[in-house]
């Protein structure tokens, strides 16, 4: 029956969206959410014409491109590349290998990485500095932050965001790579022509979900990697709004943000929808 | 399987699968030297981590980190939790 799931939905799912109206109310704990003073757009307001509001949107902004641009590619190429090798034994060891980083929490990558590049004991320094460089202090220069942010979340991602472009590449057809080979079509047109081509559906779909989470910056990770040096590159605005909530206690300035991020989430997947649609005919809805 | 074949037609298809090859196995010690490092260092001496002579091998092999995070007892409270 289809009544259950959809109350599921309704109750757990929309029905809560409601207290998204403490964006708009100046919220006191202890009244409950519906009461409380109307505020309309001050929060809004307050966070726009903030000094620091078009440096931590611009910070979100390019954290989340550049993760888009370098951690949506890698996996496929990983998951084309490992369809390729031709020992089973091999490829299983990869392919195992390759799943580890995606289970370590974000605490233990965070002191990993304090760990592995710290200015005078870290172990890239050292290599640098053996081979004739000079050592860069990478945790607190601010141009460096966004390169080990989305090169770390790319090291724990590619292995198992592989896994969904493998069993796509799984399910093509054999017959289709015989038609090839009776042409005689080089191993690297049949990535090109086959291969792409019948994966492409799965490919627009993850990304227009990942489209859909460009403006959640992840609060965890920045929080943990980033200290008052660095704000220039580092502050995205779930941490700005987390300092400027402990502040003041303010929680529906958090929820005002929130639902900022939210909107323009939303914005992006629907464009990419009917992006999608318009240009390869198959979409989300 | 698709790579159950073994016909390679040419120099294309041979610098193809070396650079398979290569990604592939520049993914496996990537992926996996940090979790060799991390466990190198948890059993080296603090002196050798210290001077950045850890690479693979634990140098100076002590349990001492070790004894250090099972004597906290928050760890033990945290695992229960």
């Amino acid at each position: 029956m289809f009544l259950p799931i959809m109350a599921y939905y309704i109750i757990f799912h929309y029905v809560p969206m409601s207290g998204a109206v403490i964006a708009f109310k100046k919220f006191q704990p202890g009244h409950g959410i519906y009461a409380g003073q109307w505020v309309g757009l001050k929060w809004f307001i307050q966070f726009f014409s903030s000094p620091f509001a078009a440096r931590t949107i611009r910070n979100t902004v390019l954290i989340s491109l550049y993760s888009i641009l370098f951690g949506f590619p890698l996996p496929i190429v990983f998951a084309i590349c490992v369809m390729e090798i031709t020992s089973t034994k091999f490829r299983r060891v990869v392919q195992t290998v390759s799943y580890l980083p995606h289970f370590i929490s974000t605490v233990v990558l965070v002191g990993m990485i304090t760990n592995m590049f710290s200015m005078n004991h870290g172990i890239v320094n050292d290599l640098i500095a053996s081979l004739g460089g000079e050592r860069v202090n990478f945790l607190i220069n601010p141009r460096w932050f966004r390169t080990l942010y989305v090169g770390s979340g790319v090291w724990q991602g590619f292995g198992f965001n592989s896994i969904i472009y493998i069993a796509a590449i799984t399910g093509i057809d054999p017959s289709l790579y015989e038609a090839g080979k009776i042409d005689g079509i080089t191993k690297f047109k049949e990535v090109v022509y086959i291969t792409i081509p019948m994966i492409s559906q799965t490919i627009v779909m993850l990304f227009i979900m990942q489209l859909g989470r460009i403006m959640s910056v992840g609060f965890e990770k920045v929080f943990l990697m980033y200290s008052t040096a660095v704000y220039e590159t580092a502050d995205v605005i779930s941490t700005y709004v987390y300092r400027k909530g402990l502040e003041s206690n303010n929680y529906s300035f958090g929820a005002a943000i929130g639902l900022f991020n939210s909107v323009i989430n939303f914005a992006f997947v629907f464009v990419a929808n009917q992006i999608s649609r318009k240009l390869t005919d198959s979409s989300l809805w | 399987m698709k790579s159950s074949k073994n016909t390679l037609n040419g120099g294309g298809d041979r610098i193809f699968m070396t650079l398979v090859y290569v990604i592939a196995v520049f993914a496996f010690v990537v992926t996996l030297y940090p979790f060799v490092y991390v466990v190198a260092v948890s059993f080296s001496g603090s002196q050798a981590v210290y001077q950045g002579k850890v690479f693979l091998w634990p140098v100076e092999p002590t349990l001492a980190g070790y004894q250090q995070v099972l004597k906290q007892g928050g760890l033990w409270t945290a695992y229960g939790n």
